[in-house]
């Protein structure tokens, strides 16, 4: 009976290792889970078989050499790397990984006076997952959130009050009044995507730092305009590209660039399935202090209130942009990264879409995209189980979702590979922390960002077109095309303006 | 005439290619899909509107039909076509409008419904005839409230020169939201007339409009103008946010007063603005910046001190060399860490020294060393390797293998032996990595040298994982020969376990074949052999063995063997040597896992057996649950004996809930490889 026992555990075990590798609360979830289930049996005995060892350690240190041109937008992913391996969570394993202060030269405390300040707009499940991370850091101290949802305000003012022992924590829906208080430093913004570029460029207006969810943009201008806004007032911006600050993405990318699979030719990324949605039944408007529809539709073109449409946001041109913006710039900055091509692009777009006949969906059901780099390196963009696959001259490395990685030739995962999920993002709000003191650029400053989230943007115009285009990355403009180019800008509902 | 057959070739070909083609818009096509869209209202299924959208795709090229689509386009608008209709319709015309269709638009944008004139500007937002500006410029007269405001930010995103009068007056209007975005789109057009009435203009939004209009003319290319306008926004009066954007806005415009700019700030009192500042370093220009900056370094608190560094480092300028050398002595750990990090990145060979020697005490210095670039970088380290011992040769060792260095297995091959475990820990490591096959002879004799249990066990690893990367067959011969060659028992235990882990054949008949000397070692290697082909030579120990722990190990390791690759026949042999209760359990928790009814019927067998019968029915459940439906007949036999048999109470409420469970018609799966 023992050995049934120990199989199923283990199986558990590796399962719950492989899709949530390092995530500090899930881990404790999950040991109290395997305590009920098998009583006086230990957590840290049964994960011993899985942890990492001193090889996954050594594995991040594959750099290269960037190139002068990237050398600013990329020496803070550097000195966060550094900072990691300073580090007491060294290999991401346990929960966020946290600079400890004597590093940074406070004798091992945090006083009062050098706590940042911030609070947070969009309280739904992603964000929750975020604030978590925000909430773990020793340095800050969040003072208010915000959401259109009385309840997820409600939710979010409980998690930071448990977290501090008080009641503080203001609970609002109006962002007027967030960026209205000198007492805080920055924004943490998670709202639907329509929102992220205008509440950006508000807060920076109002004098704050922002880390700002993906998609943070619907459209090329509408991005660049958020690059422009940052650079003129001197804001630190991090987008929740969160792979950026990902040990095992960061060993894949800096593996391609090491030329460890010979000339790069072909990148694969698989964006997963996305799902349909129903004809809306319209309803009365909600009362706007249990739910602000007007508030929460924002710069989007008005449309009467639906639940369907509350809850398919991404599934409608007019909130959202569906797979290709929502897990493509996750995966093309990774290609952009491995390709050493992060302030650049794919010259042209060509594929093929399904589309959804659900009566109200207007995003692709599927997809198959194929873009080009100057280089004639191809971005193939596909749905399929969520990662990236990048094949070259000598062998291929892929990536899944949740950071584990395979290779050919197999000498490449040799020195042990850094097998880190997505839902790890410690090091990511920890390098945005570290930015907003010293000002300079994050891991995945607007730039970065903005080159990613075009290469989505093109993929989609394409689909919509139904035909190949070609662009113009330093121009940012379609070659020759005025339907496409006609694409790249939306007015936004009144008030709201960028 | 002699053309002829070409003639043909090519109208066969564009005969083909028309008949391949979708088929071709008409002017009926047209008016449907506009008619059925035109009836569209929310809450109704979109299919209408997506039909119209993939029409206007097809028009692509087409001139003459989209001029004609556009023309119905602009009649739905002027119809009683619902609010979602004209939206979708501006939409289209968004895309495809020209100056035909602005008439029609101009007249929605002073529409009563905002939300219609907020389309209309949708539709005229990417339109680029001056025509649209002229209609715009009308509008911000005969608009009010949001409406206008869509106006404004239109005017402003098309930066359109000539309504600058009208946003003036607009500027001084009792509406604060038009008043606001009147000024703000004066900053995004930043014509002079533009920043003059900026100029005028005392409120909060008049400053944000003017560092955007300062950005506006520095993109431009009109420096004077932008850093004229961004000394003003420097003034102390204005709000920080104003402040510290045209400090950053100055700097970045890269001319001579760049660096006093920094210098001065740094200098200044206004702590908050000295680390904007410093992020722009490594955009000056000027040649004698990095030893300017370098001067400020001793007045600055540590925490700047750290910053700029980075920033000096960020120049990769050699001449911040000495600056860094310097500040690795420093009292404050963040300063020494810049320090120590920015070797690694502008540092050259002359570094080494500097960094091992502070290998002990700061981890930035190994990454440093793993980072050095430059030139003859490998080579100092090589030196330095041959002068260090214990914790920090090891260390090095680490490094070096990180580096990928040239001739490192040469140097460290007598590290394998080394009496300090540390070091022939790392050098072992090391040739995990940097070792090839060829060296697996050579390595395999210090393997049998090696008397650390610890070492052994990294040493086992460099010699399987090497030998593991040569090509078959015949990738285990050296250790398969050196183990012929071996007398010692602890030696044949170790080259035992690498075969173990090599594992192709020759390995498991060398291994096979040391039952006899080596039984103790030999039933454990083939109970963790990665694949089944070790399974009879470990069932002979079942059978055979007259040694009881021999014989546990063995069929334990039968058993897991089988669960990678899970045969009945060789389940069913195993049943005839599972005599003890703790054999049957093993032998059950390892059936559990195979959905197939003759593993249900072997575990039924044991339910009348009641030192197991909990067991047997554990088992018996989980595999007809995994049968998902199929062999209705044995599931529900078995269920009704466990039913029967078993009092545990979570028992037989599962084995009622099977027998309860509806017949799937889905096949039972076949089990996993």
């Amino acid at each position: 009976m023992t050995a049934l026992i120990l199989s199923q555990r283990e199986r558990l075990v590796k399962q719950f290792e492989r899709t949530h590798a390092g995530w500090k609360p899930l881990r404790s979830f999950f040991s109290l889970a395997i305590d009920i289930r098998f009583p006086g049996l230990k957590m840290d005995e049964l994960l011993k078989p899985f942890s990492r060892t001193a090889e996954d350690d050594d594995a991040r240190c594959l750099m290269k050499e960037p190139t002068e041109q990237l050398r600013l937008a990329r020496r803070s992913s550097r000195r966060h790397f550094l900072r990691t391996l300073t580090g007491t969570a060294l290999a991401g394993a346990a929960g966020p990984s946290i600079l400890p202060a004597a590093v940074l030269g406070r004798g091992g405390a945090t006083a009062p006076s050098e706590r940042l300040a911030f609070a947070t707009i969009g309280l739904g499940n992603r964000n929750l997952s975020n604030l978590q991370y925000f909430l773990e850091q020793p340095d800050l101290r969040c003072l208010a959130v915000c959401d259109c949802f009385a309840n997820r305000r409600a939710t979010g003012k409980k998690l930071v009050d448990d977290k501090y022992g008080n009641h503080d924590c203001a609970a609002t829906r109006f962002h007027e009044e967030l960026l209205a208080r000198p007492d805080i430093d920055f924004l943490l913004i998670a709202t639907g995507d329509r929102w992220h570029t205008q509440l950006s460029v508000l807060a920076a207006r109002a004098g704050k730092d922002v880390y700002c969810e993906k998609p943070f943009s619907l459209t090329v201008g509408e991005g660049r305009t958020l690059v422009e806004t940052m650079q003129r007032y001197g804001t630190v911006w991090q987008c929740g590209m969160q792979r950026r600050s990902n040990d095992a993405y960061r060993f894949v990318a800096e593996t391609v660039r090491a030329g460890m699979i010979g000339r790069l030719r072909t990148i694969t990324t698989f964006l997963g399935p996305w799902r349909g949605s129903r004809v809306p039944v319209l309803e009365p408007m909600p009362d706007p202090e249990v739910f602000d529809y007007d508030r929460w539709l924002g710069p989007a073109p008005w449309a009467p209130y639906a639940p369907v449409r509350v809850a398919s946001w991404r599934n409608h041109w007019n909130t959202s942009a569906g797979v290709i913006v929502d897990m493509g710039p996750h995966y093309f900055d990774l290609a952009q990264w491995a390709h050493d091509s992060e302030l650049t692009g794919p010259l042209e777009y060509e594929g093929t879409a399904t589309w959804f006949d659900d009566g109200f969906s207007t995003v692709p059901k599927t997809i198959e995209v194929e873009a080009r780099y100057a280089d004639g390196v191809r971005l193939l963009v596909r749905n399929g189980d969520k990662g990236v696959r990048l094949d070259g001259d000598e062998g291929w490395i892929h990536i899944s979702d949740f950071g584990i990685i395979t290779a050919k030739p197999e000498s490449i995962l040799r020195r042990g590979r850094p097998e880190v999920s997505w839902q790890q993002m410690g090091g990511h709000v920890r390098n945005f922390i570290d930015c907003i003191r010293t000002r300079r650029p994050t891991a995945s400053n607007p730039e970065l960002a903005q080159r990613a989230h075009t290469m989505a943007h093109c993929a989609n115009i394409c689909l919509r077109l139904g035909r190949k285009v070609r662009w113009n990355p330093q121009t940012e403009q379609f070659v020759s095309d005025d339907d496409a180019n006609r694409m790249l800008f939306r007015t936004r509902r009144a008030p709201w303006n960028i | 005439m002699k053309h002829f057959p070409i003639f043909l070739l090519v109208l066969g070909i564009a005969t083909q290619a028309l008949l391949a083609a979708a088929p071709p818009v008409t002017n009926q096509d047209v008016e449907r899909i506009i008619a059925a869209a035109a009836k569209f209202d929310e809450g109704q299924p979109n299919a209408p509107l997506l039909a119209l959208e993939q029409l206007v795709n097809q028009t692509h090229g087409n001139t003459r039909l989209r001029a004609r689509l556009e023309k119905q386009l602009a009649a739905m608008l002027g119809t009683s076509a619902s609010l979602a209709a004209k939206q979708f319709a501006c939409r289209q015309l968004w895309l495809i409008g020209t100056d035909s269709s602005v008439p029609t638009l101009a007249k929605l944008l002073a529409n009563q419904d905002t939300h219609v004139a907020e389309a209309a500007c949708f539709a005229l937002s990417k339109h680029p005839a001056p025509m649209v500006d002229k209609v715009l410029r009308e509008a911000l007269t005969n608009t009010h409230g949001k409406a206008l405001l869509a106006v404004i930010n239109l005017i402003a995103e098309r930066r359109d020169a000539r309504s600058v009068p009208s946003l003036a007056k607009l500027c001084h209007s009792p509406d604060v939201e038009a008043a606001s975005a009147a000024t703000a789109a004066l900053g995004k057009i930043a014509s002079p007339e533009a920043i003059k009435t900026l100029e005028t203009l005392r409120a909060d939004a008049a400053n944000h409009a003017r560092l955007q209009a300062a950005q506006q003319l520095a993109a431009r290319g009109k420096a004077g103008e932008a850093d004229k306008l961004y000394r003003q926004l420097a003034d102390a009066s204005l709000p920080f946010v104003i402040r510290r954007g045209a400090l950053v806005g100055r700097i970045r415009l890269g001319g001579p007063d760049a660096l006093p700019l920094v210098l001065a700030t740094l200098d200044g009192a206004e702590t908050a603005l000295k680390p904007a500042a410093i992020a722009c370093v490594s955009s000056l220009k000027a040649g004698n910046a990095t030893a300017e900056l370098a001067g400020k370094l001793p007045r600055l608190p540590a925490d700047l001190q750290a910053m700029l560094i980075e920033a000096l480092v960020d120049r990769n300028d050699p001449q911040v060399r000495p600056v860094l050398v310097q500040a690795t002595g420093h009292a404050d750990g963040t300063v020494r860490l810049a320090a120590l990090k920015g070797l690694g990145t502008v540092g050259d060979a002359s570094a080494v020294p500097l960094l091992i020697g502070h290998l002990a005490t700061d981890e930035a210095a190994a990454w440093s060393l793993r980072a050095l670039k430059a030139g003859g970088a490998d080579q100092a380290i090589l030196a330095g390797l041959n002068s260090t011992q214990g914790a920090m040769r090891a260390k090095l060792i680490g490094i070096l293998v990180d580096r990928r260095c040239p001739g490192l297995a040469t140097e460290i091959f007598m590290d394998l032996a080394n009496p300090d475990e540390a070091v022939a820990h790392a050098a072992w490591r090391a040739f995990g990595v940097v070792g090839t096959p060829a060296d697996v002879p050579a390595l395999t004799k210090k393997l049998m040298a090696v008397t650390n249990d610890g070492t052994r066990a990294t040493a086992e690893s460099a010699v399987a994982q090497l030998a593991g990367a040569s090509p078959e067959p015949g990738r285990s011969e050296p250790v398969c020969a050196a183990l012929a060659s071996a007398h010692d028992p602890t030696v044949r235990t170790s080259l035992l376990r690498v075969l173990g882990r090599i594992a192709d054949d020759q390995a498991l008949a060398a291994v096979a074949g040391a039952g006899q000397t080596d039984p103790d070692a030999v039933v454990r290697v083939l109970a963790s052999w990665p694949n089944a082909r070790a399974w009879e030579p470990l069932m002979d120990f079942v059978k055979n063995s007259s040694n009881r722990t021999h014989q546990i190990l063995a069929f334990n390791g039968c058993v897991r063997l089988l669960q990678n690759e899970p045969s009945m026949e060789r389940y069913a042999r195993m049943a005839g040597f599972a005599i003890r209760p703790e054999e049957v359990r093993v032998l059950l928790s390892a059936l559990a896992e195979v959905p197939k009814p003759e593993a249900l019927q072997m575990a039924a067998g044991y339910l009348e057996n009641a030192a197991v019968r909990n067991e047997a029915a554990l088992a018996a459940i989980a595999i007809a649950k995994g049968l998902r439906g199929g062999n209705r007949k044995l599931v529900t036999t078995t269920m009704q004996r466990i039913l029967a048999l078993v009092n545990t109470a979570d028992l037989r409420q599962q084995a009622q809930q099977l027998l309860n469970s509806p017949p799937s018609k889905q096949r039972a799966p076949t089990p996993k490889k």
